[in-house]
């Protein structure tokens, strides 16, 4: 049986206020360089696969 | 769906931008659990790039299709506990009960300081920390967690409830009978205390 994280209580303070701090974090935006990252990183792996077509 | 293989009969890796869609989309919550867990804003950020190269580099062993925020949430968490150890920090407090770490003085009126909590929650021993993050804020279930930490069901479930009587404690929450443990957790905990 699936257990649920009832029990943390969602009437109890800590549990509010832990989902709040997350959920404020959560919210704010993401970074850029996080979004670069992926980007490079994307375009590095497209590059490396045309490379990979071109020498087949 | 017919699965797309290629002319020397080689299956393709999974499509790349379903996989850099669906980072992308964790990559909020990701960070959430990485600041929430450290509370060091350049580490954390340092924790989820690490974890964005590494899940890149491993797309291939993601099983599409199955919990991708489960095994982001994994990488991370294991090389912030790989880091703590190297670091030769403690990762759990084995007699944390009655170790009073009372730096916290909460307001009187009830109504809790978010810094006060914050506060709280850094006195927690990593392993109860993450526990109560990743039940309580996260959204995971007890299985999930417990596989995210690598740990049993029952080990998750007393470090939360650990974490929660600490805090309560720190916090000055005393009215047991609305926030104590429950029930379902009191036996866990108790046992939690006998196994040692």
């Amino acid at each position: 049986m699936k257990t649920t994280n009832k029990d943390l209580g969602v009437t109890s303070q800590i549990g509010e206020q832990l989902k709040a701090l997350y959920r404020s974090i959560e919210e704010e935006p993401i970074p850029d360089h996080f979004l670069d990252l992926l980007e490079k990183l994307d375009e590095a792996e497209t590059r490396a696969s045309s490379t990979m077509k071109e020498c087949e | 769906m017919t699965p797309v293989i290629s002319e020397t009969g080689k299956v393709p890796s999974p499509p790349t931008n379903d996989f850099k869609r669906e980072l992308l989309a964790l990559l909020p919550s990701l960070r959430a659990f990485a600041i929430s867990l450290c509370r060091n804003g350049t580490r954390a950020d340092d924790l989820v790039q690490g974890t964005i190269l590494k899940a890149w580099g491993n797309q291939t062993s993601f099983q599409p299709g199955t919990n991708m925020k489960a095994w982001l949430f994994t990488i991370l968490r294991n090389e912030y506990f790989s880091q703590m150890r190297k670091a030769g920090r403690e990762v759990s407090d084995p007699d944390d009960f009655f170790t009073n770490n009372l730096a916290v003085h909460p307001a009187q009126d009830g109504v809790m300081d978010l810094n006060d909590f914050k506060k709280a929650l850094d006195t927690l021993p990593a392993d109860q920390k993450e526990a109560i993050i990743l039940i309580g804020a996260s959204g995971f279930s007890y299985e999930e967690a417990a596989e995210i930490a690598g740990t049993a069901v029952g080990t998750m479930k007393s470090r939360v409830s650990r974490a929660r009587l600490r805090m309560q404690e720190i916090l000055n929450i005393k009215d047991v009978g609305e926030f104590g443990p429950d029930a379902a957790s009191a036996p866990t905990v108790i046992r939690a205390f006998v196994e040692r």
